[in-house]
């Protein structure tokens, strides 16, 4: 018996000794990794985090001492290849505006303004800003920025830059003086300064890009408030606060973003307190989030609006479906506010309205629940006849939000207005292909805006020729929504345009080309060890704001 | 000689195969439903892409050509080592497997080592103490080893070593403890069916008459079961580790997404769910390459472990 013991014991050393010298490869492998993304050598993680808590000790300020850990879904920092190489939530570099919860505010261009027929729009940069490998900014960087823009379109996993999507009809970039630069058109833009919100305008070193590809070539450089420190390549990203940023400094020195793909592995790291708040797009379910919070009072919750609505698709090239009489009698049958407390504790709002509520151009439409009214519209549409209809959802939203719940609450309400429904939940490629090829009734979709100015939104959803509503079937064709849409591309007054998206937004409540069934909310949980956790970028946490509680 | 002869040969054998396993993978690749270009340009699925932008990025890509010439490019490249570029992230291929393999190939190699510590381990000590209370209660244990799915497995330590001790991180490299979960899910059934294996094929050797002769010439019976039976027993066992090592070299995907590790099967099932077919691509080369290396490696390693094998090579 001592023998096979002390031969299992020499077998586990053995085996000790391999897994050992292993460790010892894995630290040069990831230093090779840094070293591929030009990085600083890689730490360990724990290492770092605990010896931050060390010097945290004592009456030093934890946010000059004490690194900030948060937990993201996705790697804060693509890298080369992608055209903004590290998510804006970063810090890291910084637009020429800002799209503040689709208000449009100041980044690095501090004015900008138009003549009278919008063909000629002028910026004023801001002169004190540099970027952190010295470079100052000004006109000459600005307009090779742009230059780069023309490689395009440039991909991205957040969203493409071209310039023809952020200067569409550009023919010429003047320099008026070191810090004013004109963009003249050949053609009339009324909303130029949306396009440029955010991802549409990313500034940054002219060392770190190739003009002639638009490619990123080194670790990116910017103006903000942060800069990068340390990137592991889908592990986590290190950074570090810019002491020479131009505006308000951020609170925390440093900060770790740790890339958790998994949400229960991502929910396990909160609980732990090996991360402090999550963020990103779906970072953590809100029934989940409202559970913990109140089952733990260790942790906030702090809900914000969010871009992001829920709609159902109607295919309007079925039989019965193109009737607007249906598709009002199965809107008037949902109880959205019974799906907003059961699926998501109430934290998001009935939707009437197609647009989004994030945005100031919504307007504020009320529907009415009436099962017995819908009951008594569809009767006239179907008569006697029972629909055999079938949804389709994509694995994206099912994974993203309840929308498994959502659907098995309408197939109930649906049987009582007279249609049957089946529910496939299929691969988002193949639910795209489905859509396409038409072969559907119904559909849930969770989906946002994506710029501060709403045209493109609703052209492609509700224009005769709109993209989506072709491609999906939906068949929607209304010629005043035409006219509008026309007169809206070429509208400068701000309240005309106000005027006219307020039209869209009734006729779309009205015509129901989709259903809007809820306005979502961000739930940006976070431990209560940090403050100032708020949403004010597109959708995204503002980390220079965050700080420890001292 | 031979033996030179014999790998020369098997190397040949592996041409076609990769050939057929690249064509089929393109194919499927291919032919799967959905859009990498839909994929590139509006991948949180809020993006309106432009007609014009579709076909720009269509044609960077080369997916205007017709699909045979699209694989006679990419096998041209291939031939050299080039697996071209991600669809999805424009980084390159080959880069990124040499970045991710080492993360695979630890995980595996951890994995292994419990396999082999714990699951030949187990396996001899039920067959030495056959029918004893030790082999019933290793029985039960690996019965409930190779029950129990590796993600429930994952999911439970995560629940008692995170979030209520605390002694291990969720997830990521940092240090050698972030090896300990990921490896356990990897290797938790195949402890489970390899002390299974290695207590039949060891009790099946000491059923043997050389084993009976043994011991009727009066050597110890541990000394006959280690030194006589265990070698023998160790050809099905050598083979089964073979094949789980592939496997886990090929991508431990679970565990390798539930606890962030960025090795091959992360990077494949990412890739899959872009539709970013030359990765896949790429990554099923790389299995089949490594199956079929691997087989070989285990058959040469017959020849060492049991020269009766080598004497009929040599025969032949």
């Amino acid at each position: 018996m001592k023998r096979i013991i002390s031969l299992l014991l020499a077998l586990a050393l053995t085996a000790g000794a391999l897994t050992g010298c292993q460790s010892g490869g894995s630290d040069q492998t990831t230093a090779a990794a840094v070293s591929q993304e030009e990085t600083a050598s890689a730490g360990s993680r724990e290492q770092t985090a605990s010896q931050a808590e060390t010097e945290a000790s004592g009456t030093e300020d934890l946010n000059e001492t004490k690194e900030l850990v948060l937990g993201s879904v996705r790697d804060m920092i693509p890298g080369e290849g992608d055209a903004f190489y590290v998510n804006l939530s970063a810090g890291v570099w910084e637009p020429l505006i800002y799209n503040n919860n689709h208000e449009l505010q100041p980044g690095l261009a501090k004015s900008w303004s138009y003549n009278e027929d919008c063909t000629e729009w002028t910026f004023v940069l801001r002169d004190d800003a540099v970027f952190t490998d010295g470079v100052k900014f000004n006109a000459d960087v600005c307009i090779q920025n742009i230059e780069r823009y023309k490689a395009g379109p440039l991909t991205s996993t957040y969203t493409s830059l071209s310039i023809d999507k952020s200067f569409p009809n550009l023919s010429e970039i003047v320099k008026v003086d070191d810090y004013t630069v004109k963009f003249v058109f050949s053609e009339p833009i009324t909303t130029l300064d949306a396009l440029l919100g955010d991802y549409g305008s990313p500034m940054i070193s002219p060392n770190c890009f190739d003009v002639e590809t638009g490619e990123i070539t080194s670790m990116v450089i910017g103006t903000g408030p942060y800069k990068v420190k340390e990137h592991v390549p889908d592990q986590y990203a290190v950074f570090e606060r810019n002491d020479d940023y131009y505006g308000e400094p951020a609170k925390i020195r440093q900060y770790r973003v740790n890339c958790i793909p998994d949400s229960e592995t991502r929910y396990s790291a909160l609980i732990s307190e090996e991360v402090m708040g999550l963020i990103d797009n779906g970072a953590i379910m809100i029934d989940t989030a409202v559970n913990l919070v109140n089952t733990d009072d260790r942790f906030i919750l702090e809900p914000t609006k969010s871009h992001m609505t829920h709609y159902m698709y109607v295919n309007g090239s079925k039989e019965y479906l193109s009737d607007v009489r249906l598709r009002q009698a199965i809107s008037m049958a949902l109880d959205r506010d019974l799906m907003n407390e059961t699926l998501y504790s109430g934290l998001c709002q009935p939707a009437y309205s197609i647009l989004s509520y994030q945005t100031p151009l919504y307007k504020d439409i009320q529907g009415e629940y009436n099962l017995e009214k819908a009951k008594e519209l569809a009767k006239e549409v179907l008569g006697d006849t029972r629909l055999q209809t079938k949804m389709v959802l994509g694995q994206r939203v099912v994974d993203g939000y309840p929308v498994r719940s959502m659907a098995e609450y309408i197939q109930s309400v649906l049987s009582e207005l007279g249609i049957d429904m089946e529910i496939e939940i299929q691969d988002n490629s193949l639910n795209t292909e489905t859509l396409q090829a038409g072969d559907y009734d119904f559909g849930i979709t969770v989906t946002g805006l994506n710029s501060a100015d709403p045209y493109s939104f609703f052209q492609s959803w509700m224009a005769s020729d709109g993209s989506y509503n072709t491609q999906y079937h939906w068949e929607y064709s209304n010629p005043e929504v035409d006219q509008l849409l026309a007169d809206v591309l070429h509208e400068s007054d701000p309240a005309k345009r106000q005027e006219i998206y307020n039209r869209l937004q009734d006729i779309s409540a009205e015509d129901l080309p989709m259903i809007p069934l809820l306005y979502y909310t961000n739930v940006n949980i976070h431990n209560k060890a940090i403050t100032g956790y708020t949403s004010d970028l597109y959708d995204g946490v503002s980390i220079p704001t965050i700080e420890w509680v001292q | 000689m031979g033996i030179i002869k014999y790998i020369g040969k098997r190397l040949l054998t592996l041409i076609p195969v990769l050939l057929g396993i690249s064509i089929i993978a393109f194919l499927l690749g291919t032919s799967a439903p959905g859009d990498p270009v839909e994929a590139i340009l509006n991948p949180d699925g809020t993006q309106i892409v432009s007609p014009e932008e579709y076909e720009i990025v269509k044609e960077r890509l080369g997916l205007n050509d017709p699909v045979p010439v699209q694989y006679l490019k990419w096998l041209k490249n291939a031939l050299t080592g080039e697996f071209g570029q991600s669809f999805f992230t424009n980084k390159d291929i080959r880069e990124q497997m040499a970045y991710r393999l080492p993360y695979t190939i630890r995980l595996a190699l951890f994995g292994m080592a419990l396999t082999i510590v714990f699951g030949v381990g187990f396996g001899m000590l039920m067959a030495i103490f056959k029918d004893t209370w030790i082999d019933h209660a290793l029985r039960a244990v690996t019965t409930l080893m190779l029950s129990v799915p590796g993600f429930w497995i994952a999911i439970i330590m995560i629940l008692i070593f995170v979030e209520q001790l605390k002694w291990l991180p969720t997830s990521g490299l940092g240090s050698w403890k972030s090896y300990i979960m990921p490896g356990i899910t990897v290797c938790v059934s195949t402890i489970g069916v390899c002390a299974r294996l290695t207590r039949t094929s060891v009790l099946d050797e000491l059923g043997r008459q050389y084993v009976t002769v043994a011991s009727a010439k009066g050597l110890n019976a541990r000394l006959v079961t280690i030194r006589h039976a265990l070698p023998n027993a160790l050809i099905p066992i050598t083979t089964f580790l073979g094949n789980y090592f592939a496997g886990v070299l090929g991508g431990s995907t679970i565990a390798e997404v539930i606890f962030n590790i960025p090795g091959i099967g992360n990077y494949a099932i990412s890739a899959v769910q872009s539709r970013d077919y030359y990765v896949v691509q790429a990554y099923v080369l790389f299995t089949a390459l490594v199956y079929v290396v691997v087989t070989l490696a285990i058959d040469l390693l017959y020849l060492v472990i049991n020269p009766k094998i080598r004497a009929g090579e040599q025969v032949e």
